[in-house]
């Protein structure tokens, strides 16, 4: 018969649960690590999703309200962490397409030049014009 | 803005932009503000347009 000494069996008697409960702890530990990873993986894919929908809209030039509802969504994209800097390159890509051709009159225009842009409140008359203009 | 400012626009001195223009150059000048990035006058120019009522 094998005996073992005294420090052997309380080692094995406390020793192998602890240690199964630690290697559940890291086995859990592993697999909370991989669950956000893939839900942060989904999570930027929807982000680029959005990225390539809101910029469609945003150069639309046929509809002022979608193309302001892209770039909103472009600007607040800009705002998420989930974009890298070398990301947010490309929002502020389209940024600058969208406003390229007044930037270019402007540029021209030199000094002189200013903007305005449609306030989307009609005027139905105009005092200081004449109306035989009209 | 004013009469004067509105005859221009129509003239040609001033630039139409639209909404959309208007807060995308908004959105770079912001960030420029805080990158220290320079911006062109331009798009700093549109980025305060100034509303026109529709004549």
């Amino acid at each position: 018969m094998t005996s073992l000494p005294t420090w052997a069996v309380y080692l094995v008697s406390l020793g192998l649960p602890v240690a199964a409960f630690v290697g559940v702890l890291i086995a859990q530990s592993i697999t909370r690590k991989g669950a956000k990873e893939l839900d942060r993986r989904s999570r930027r894919e929807e982000l680029m999703r959005n990225l390539r929908w809101a910029s469609e809209l945003a150069v639309d030039t046929q509809d002022d309200a979608r193309a302001d509802l892209g770039v909103a969504q472009l600007a607040a994209l800009l705002q998420s962490d989930l974009l890298d800097p070398a990301e947010q390159v490309f929002v502020e890509a389209t940024l600058g397409v969208v406003y390229e051709d007044p930037a270019g009159v402007l540029e021209r225009l030199g000094a002189s030049g200013g903007a305005v842009y449609d306030a989307g409140v009609d005027v139905v008359a105009d005092a200081d014009e004449n109306p035989e203009q009209e | 803005m004013t009469a004067d400012e509105a005859r221009s626009a129509r003239s040609g001195r001033f630039v139409t932009v639209t909404k959309a223009q208007r807060r995308a150059a908004r959105t770079m000048v912001d960030r420029s503000r805080k990158s220290g990035r320079v911006v062109p006058d331009a798009v700093r120019k549109i980025a305060d347009a100034t509303p026109v009522d529709r004549a």
